[in-house]
């Protein structure tokens, strides 16, 4: 019977010459499909502006204060409230400042406020005739409005409400004593309507 | 099922315009960050401390619950004694004569309110402290006002005392006069059929003097009080004091009423010199639910801001109005703006008031009187 017979040294290479053709078998083939993007920035439609009462006298000699980013899509607003309901009218404005396309906007707490002598404590959204077209509860965390229509070139204000317990140790000298003093709201806005905003 | 290439194409179409608008959508937000920083009330309430109003204030005075009990008898004169200041008061002064408060006098109980100055030569002169009263708006079957009254400095049988009420409508004074005596001497003038229900006048205790030559005048007195009896039931008079620490713009809201019959009330805020437009309740009728706005500022020593006044008669039964002060730092509600609740009780049964008496000290050591404008009284008019 004729078999087929390896050399010494064949023999010591069968291991080496397995392994190689096994690592030929194995390795992946990449194919690069090219996807080119770019972006193109646009002004924002929708922006802040102040209030009519913004830089306002305030209570206890203070003042309204409102403070906008340079491109006006951040501000920040501070308030002197005291006890019982202390109600701030037109403090912020939101401008749709496209002069064709109307938009959804829709506010979302995304810091509230936490504070048991807090007892309400609410952002208004209204247009320009004093109508409220949504209603935000800044006491809890998440809680947004429906979206809202906002038409081309027109501004909605913000309004702003605290109500402030009294109770044990509190005094008419004194100003009402919170641990929470801080709060924060986006807003969100969006050509439709269709789709929950992340 | 045979292949149908335009209904294939427009089926593609659809699909495409429907993927493009379902999830072609983009969102930007802005972000708005909101502190509060909070301060003590512009405005607080306080006890008018008299022996028909029972007044229960939270704890920083930002909210009330008042009762209020009526009667066919009341003195309807707010601080009449003076005891601790001349709240309430002002001052019609003359050429050379004026009015301030000092913090007590020998025979007189807590302080007395004075009038006084130097007269030249060959002179007369006068001078009143004055306080606004409305009348309960039911019959009046009997008004009376009383003053203790002494000559403190001066040449007797120069000086004359004058009390009575002051008519704005036709410019009257209803009054008695005499000489001034250099001890207490207590002045009583009727004034039934005088007046009108539900009107508005000055009680007014005044002094009049001549001068041969140059000498120092001066008035003092005790107490004022202003009785008055009715047919129905009444209470009129402050049910709230204001107190405010920076200039501020406010008005009265009536939110509710409930009312079995038969309540007429009218609720006013009053600032030291000027009354808003009432709150007005008409045979448990809401006539008119809110007041005209009135400007409180930080009072002169010794005085409130303002007050708020009721002025109510009704049949019987008990009565609760819910009233919400509001007050702005702007007028024409601009500004941050503030509410309180104040709940009103009229008569509510099995309640029993008591009286809670005079503060046992004096708030300021001595105080001026402001001076009011009210230069068109003359003596002549009326009653003499």
């Amino acid at each position: 019977m004729s078999g087929l017979r390896l050399s010494r040294n064949a023999k010591k290479l069968m291991p080496i010459t397995i392994v190689m053709f096994a690592g030929i078998v194995l390795a992946s083939v990449f194919v690069y499909n090219p996807i080119t993007g770019q972006l193109v920035t646009t002004a924002p439609a929708i922006i802040f502006q102040p209030g009519t009462n913004a830089g306002q006298a305030d209570l206890g000699g203070n003042t309204i204060t409102v403070s906008l980013s340079p491109s006006q899509t951040s501000a920040s607003v501070l308030l002197h409230p005291t006890y019982q309901i202390t109600y701030y009218k037109d403090i912020l404005e939101v401008n749709n400042t496209d002069t064709v396309n109307a938009y959804f906007i829709l506010l979302r707490v995304t810091d509230p406020l936490n504070d048991a002598k807090v007892t309400q404590a609410f952002a208004y959204l209204k247009d320009a005739g004093g109508a409220v077209l949504a209603t935000l509860d800044l006491t809890i965390a998440g809680t947004e409005t429906t979206w809202i229509q906002i038409p081309a070139n027109t501004v909605y204000t913000l309004d702003f409400s605290f109500t402030i317990a009294d109770g044990t140790g509190d005094s008419p000298g004194t100003a009402p004593a919170l641990t929470d003093t801080q709060f924060a709201i986006d807003l969100i806005y969006s050509t439709t309507n269709t789709e929950a905003a992340p | 099922m045979p292949r149908n290439p335009a209904l294939h194409a427009t089926l593609f179409t659809l699909l495409s315009l429907l993927s493009i608008v379902g999830y072609a959508v983009a969102f930007a937000s802005l972000a708005m960050q909101g502190s509060l920083a909070t301060t003590p009330p512009s405005l607080v309430l306080g006890d008018p401390s008299l022996p028909p109003v029972q007044a229960s204030l939270s704890p920083s005075n930002t909210s009330a619950e008042v009762v209020v009990f009526t009667s066919n008898s009341q003195q309807i004169l707010y601080n009449p004694d003076f005891y601790s200041s001349p709240d309430g008061w002002l001052c019609s002064a003359g050429t050379n004569l004026t009015c301030y408060w000092l913090p007590g006098d020998t025979g007189a109980s807590g302080g007395v309110a004075a009038i006084g100055g130097v007269l030249p030569t060959l002179s007369s002169d006068s001078a009143y402290v004055v306080q606004e009263v409305r009348m309960p708006n039911a019959s009046l079957t009997q008004v009376v006002m009383e003053a203790r009254v002494r000559l403190s400095q001066g040449i007797p049988g120069l000086s004359s005392y004058i009390v009575g009420l002051y008519d704005p409508v036709n410019s009257s004074l209803y009054y008695t006069s005499g000489l001034l005596q250099t001890g207490y001497t207590v002045v009583t003038v009727n004034l039934t059929g005088l007046v009108e229900p539900g009107g508005r006048y000055y009680a007014v205790v005044g002094l009049y003097t001549v001068s041969l030559i140059s000498f120092t005048v001066e008035m003092l007195i005790d107490w004022v009080n202003l009785y008055v009896n009715t047919s129905e039931s009444t209470y009129s008079g402050p049910i709230l004091k204001i107190n405010a620490s920076e200039r501020i713009h406010a008005s009265l809201l009536l939110k509710s009423l409930d009312s079995p019959g038969g309540l007429n009330v009218e609720i006013t805020l009053t600032n030291l010199t000027s009354t808003s437009t009432p709150i007005t309740v008409e045979n448990s009728i809401v006539t008119s639910s809110s007041t005209s706005e009135v400007i409180f500022d930080v009072p002169p020593p010794g005085y409130t801001s303002g007050r708020i006044n009721i002025s109510t008669s009704k049949v019987q039964g008990n009565h609760t109005l819910w009233l919400e002060l509001r007050y702005c730092t702007l007028p024409g509600s601009l500004g941050p703006c503030v509410y309180y609740n104040i709940t009103l009780t009229i008569d509510p049964p099995g309640a029993l008031y008591t009286w809670k008496g005079n503060p046992v000290t004096a708030s300021v050591e001595e105080a001026s009187i402001p001076v009011y404008s009210l230069t068109t009284i003359e003596v002549g008019s009326g009653e003499d």
